[in-house]
C-alpha cells in the first residue's frame, strides 16, 4: 500500500460530491423551517427513529472514529473499555431527557435551565464552561478532518480542513435542526455498516492470537490491566463523558425538540447500540503494530489501519465513513452552540426584546460566526485530538452535580453551583497540566461534587419547578 | 554543477550536531514532547521535522515531477518531502547491539507515535536501506506513575460514580413514584 492510498484527486472529487449531496439536502429541508422552534427545535415533533439516530451520530464522531483508536493505541485495552463506557452517558441521560422535557416544556437550551434554576452568576459561569467545550469540540472536528485528508490522501491539512468546515457549515445554515437530524440518520447508517465492515475484515486478516502474542512482546503495557495511565484513565473517560453529555446544548436542545415520551427511549436506545462501537474501533487499533503500521500521530491509527487492511477501494470507504462521522457531529455540534449563543448570549444578555424573527436571523448568522472562528482556531494543529478532547473534559465534569441536583433536588442553590463550576474546572486544569489528560474530568468533579454537597447541608433554596415552565426572563 | 550547489545548500541549512559513520547526520531527531521529558504513559512521539530536507527531495523539486501538475500547485496542496530513512530503530542499548524494535519508514514520513513501553531507558535512531545511521540517537526515559497514586486515584473515581449511580437510580425511581 501507498502511504496516501487515495490520490489527491480522488479525495477531492468525494468531497465535492458529497459536500454538494449535503448541502442540498440541507437546502430541500431547510424549506419547511417557517418559524424559529422549526430552524432551531425542528418544529419540536422528532419521532423515535430520527430521535435515536441523531443522539447515536452525534455520540459517533470524529472521537469515536479517530479517538477511540488513538486511546486504544496509547492506552490499551483499558483505553478501548474505557471509552465505549462513554455510553453511560447516553444511557445516564435519558431519565433526565424524560424530567427536561416536562420540566420546561417552552425551553429552548441548557441555558434557559440553569439562568432559572441557579441564577444569573451560575448561568454566566456556566456559559463559559459550555462554550469552552463547545469551541473544543468544534476544533477537534475541524482538525480532523485535516488530518483526515491528509492521511489518506496527503492533501494537505490546511486546506482539507477548510473545505470540510465549510460543508457542513453550509448545510446547517441552510436546513437548522431538521437537516442535522435528517443527515445523522443517513450518516448513522453509514457509519455503523462501515466500521462493522472494518471490523470484520480486520478480525479475520489479523485475528486475535497474534494481536495478543505481537503485542505481548513488543508493547506489553497496552495488554497490562494494570497500566498506570489507562487505570487512571479508566473513570476519568466516564465522568468526562457524562458531563459532555448533561451539560452540553447538543442533546438538551434534542430532548427539547423531540416529541412526548420519545427522548427517554431514544437516549436508551442511542446508548446501548453504540457501547460496541467503541470496541470495534479500538481492536482496529490494537492490530496497527502486528501489521507493521505506526502512524504520524495517533489519532490517525484507525483510518491507516483500515485503509492497509482494505486496500484503495477500501479507503475510499473509509474516508466516507470517518466524513460521515465528522459531519454528523459538527452541524450539531454548530447548531446547538447557535442556539446556545443566540439564546443566552444574543437575546439573554444582549438584546433582551429581540422577537422570533431577529433571533432567526442572528442564529444563522452565528453559525456563519462559528465556523469562521472554528477555522481559524483549527489553523495551528496544536496537540492531538485526545489530548485537545480531554482538555475540554476540566470544563465539563464540573457540571456533571449541579446538572443533576438541579434537575432532582430543590435545595441546590446557585452561589454553590457557581462555585463548583469554577473550581471543578481550575482543579481538572491543574490536574491536566501536571499529571496528564488522563485526570482532567475527574478531578474537576470530584471538586465539584464536594462543593455541591456542602451546598447541599449549609442552605436550602427550596426552588418552585413551576419557575421552569414559564421560562423566566433574566433581570 | 546541482549536485555541489545541494551539497552546499545542506551544508549552509545548519545540520544535526551528532554523526553518522564520521559525517553529519542528513535528519535530525527528536522527541515531539519535549527534550528531557519523562514518559510517564509509556507512550511518544518522535519526529524529524522538514527543515532538514535531504538531496533527494531538493532534487526532485528541482527537477520537477512527472506528474503533470506544477510544482508550486503541488507543493501547496501536498506534504511530500522525502529522506533516505527506511527504518527506525529502538534499542534498550546505546550501540543499538540489541534491536527490540525496527520499524519501516515511508520515505515522506516526518513522525511516528510509538506506544505500550514498559519502565526503562530506550534509544532511538533513523537507518536508511543499507542500515547506515541517518540520525542521531534520541534517549527516551520511560517511568510510569507509581501504582500508589494511581490507585488513589482508581478508588476515588470508583467511588464517585458509585455515588452517582446510586443518586441517579434513587431519584429515577422516586420521580416514577411522583409521576
Amino acid at each position: 500500500m501507498d502511504y496516501n492510498p487515495i490520490s489527491i484527486t480522488t479525495a477531492l472529487v468525494i468531497l465535492v460530491v458529497f459536500g454538494a449531496v449535503w448541502i442540498f439536502f440541507g437546502w430541500w429541508l431547510g424549506r419547511k423551517n417557517k418559524s424559529l422552534d422549526d430552524f432551531m427545535l425542528a418544529g419540536r415533533n422528532v419521532g423515535l427513529a430520527f430521535a435515536g439516530a441523531t443522539a447515536m451520530a452525534t455520540w459517533i464522531t470524529s472521537n469515536t472514529t479517530l479517538v477511540a483508536p488513538q486511546l486504544t493505541y496509547e492506552l490499551g485495552v483499558w483505553g478501548m473499555v474505557g471509552y465505549s463506557l462513554a455510553a453511560l452517558g447516553l444511557i445516564l441521560f435519558a431519565p433526565m431527557a424524560k424530567r427536561i422535557k416536562e420540566l420546561m416544556p417552552e425551553g429552548y437550551t441548557c441555558g434557559d435551565f440553569i439562568r432559572v434554576r441557579y441564577g444569573k452568576t451560575a448561568w454566566i459561569a456556566f456559559l463559559v464552561v459550555s462554550f469552552c467545550y463547545a469551541m473544543g469540540w468544534l476544533v477537534s472536528l475541524g482538525m480532523a478532518g485535516g488530518v483526515l485528508l491528509n492521511t489518506l490522501s496527503g492533501l494537505s491539512y490546511h486546506l482539507g480542513m477548510t473545505v470540510i468546515l465549510a460543508i457542513c457549515v453550509g448545510y446547517t445554515l441552510l436546513g437548522g435542526l431538521r437537516a442535522v437530524i435528517a443527515t445523522d440518520y443517513v450518516q448513522t447508517i453509514i457509519i455503523i455498516v462501515g466500521v462493522l465492515i472494518i471490523g470484520f475484515v480486520c478480525y479475520q486478516t489479523v485475528g486475535l492470537e497474534k494481536v495478543y502474542d505481537y503485542n505481548k512482546e513488543h508493547h506489553p503495557e497496552l495488554l497490562n490491566l494494570l497500566f498506570p495511565a489507562a487505570m487512571m484513565f479508566l473513570f476519568n473517560n466516564i465522568f468526562f463523558g457524562l458531563g459532555e453529555i448533561f451539560h452540553s446544548n447538543v442533546w438538551w436542545s434534542r430532548a427539547l425538540a423531540f416529541r412526548p415520551g420519545i427522548g427517554r427511549k431514544a437516549y436508551f436506545m442511542s446508548g446501548f447500540l453504540w457501547l460496541p462501537i467503541p470496541i470495534v474501533a479500538g481492536f482496529i487499533a490494537l492490530s496497527a503494530p502486528v501489521l507493521g503500521l505506526y502512524p504520524d500521530s495517533s489519532d490517525m491509527v484507525g483510518p491507516m489501519v483500515a485503509a492497509n487492511l482494505l486496500g484503495d477501494i477500501g479507503a475510499i470507504f473509509v474516508f466516507i465513513v470517518v466524513f460521515s462521522a465528522l459531519a454528523s457531529s459538527l452541524d450539531s455540534l454548530l447548531a446547538a452552540t447557535s442556539d446556545l449563543v443566540t439564546r443566552d448570549i444574543y437575546n439573554g444578555l444582549i438584546n433582551k426584546k429581540a422577537d422570533k424573527k431577529t433571533l432567526h436571523r442572528i442564529s444563522k448568522l452565528v453559525i456563519l460566526g462559528l465556523g469562521f472562528v472554528t477555522w481559524l482556531l483549527c489553523l495551528p494543529k496544536i496537540t492531538t485530538l485526545g489530548a485537545l478532547l480531554n482538555f475540554t473534559g476540566a470544563f465539563v465534569a464540573s457540571t456533571i452535580w449541579p446538572i443533576v441536583l438541579g434537575l432532582y433536588q430543590r435545595r441546590m442553590s446557585g452561589d454553590f453551583v457557581t462555585a463548583a463550576l469554577v473550581l471543578g474546572t481550575v482543579s481538572g486544569l491543574i490536574g491536566y497540566h501536571t499529571i496528564g489528560f488522563y485526570v482532567a474530568a475527574l478531578f474537576s468533579c470530584i471538586v465539584s461534587f464536594v462543593i455541591c454537597m456542602i451546598g447541599l447541608l449549609v442552605k436550602n433554596d427550596n426552588f418552585d419547578w413551576q419557575r421552569l415552565k414559564s421560562m423566566e426572563k433574566t433581570q | 554543477m546541482v549536485p555541489v550547489f545541494l551539497l552546499l545548500l545542506t551544508l549552509s541549512g545548519g545540520v544535526a550536531g551528532s554523526l553518522c559513520n564520521g559525517q553529519q547526520c542528513s535528519l535530525h531527531l527528536q522527541l515531539k514532547d519535549g527534550k528531557d521529558e519523562v514518559i510517564t504513559a509509556g507512550h511518544f512521539n518522535l519526529e524529524w521535522p522538514t527543515e532538514k530536507e535531504t538531496h533527494a527531495s531538493k532534487q526532485q523539486a528541482l527537477e520537477g515531477d512527472s506528474g503533470g501538475e506544477s510544482s508550486a500547485i503541488k507543493e501547496a496542496l501536498l506534504d511530500n518531502d522525502q529522506h533516505y530513512a527506511t527504518r527506525l530503530k529502538i534499542s534498550s542499548e546505546s550501540t543499538f547491539s540489541n534491536v527490540s524494535h525496527s520499524i519501516k519508514i515511508h520515505n515522506t514520513q516526518r513522525a511516528i507515535s510509538l506506544t505500550g513501553f514498559s519502565d526503562g531507558v530506550y534509544y532511538a535512531r533513523l537507518f536508511d536501506a543499507n542500515d547506515q545511521a541517518v540520525s542521531n540517537s534520541v534517549e527516551l526515559t520511560v517511568n510510569h506513575h507509581s501504582m500508589f497514586n494511581v490507585w488513589l486515584v482508581f478508588i476515588s473515581g470508583a467511588t464517585l460514580f458509585l455515588i452517582l449511580i446510586g443518586y441517579m437510580m434513587a431519584n429515577v425511581f422516586r420521580h416514577k413514584e411522583e409521576a
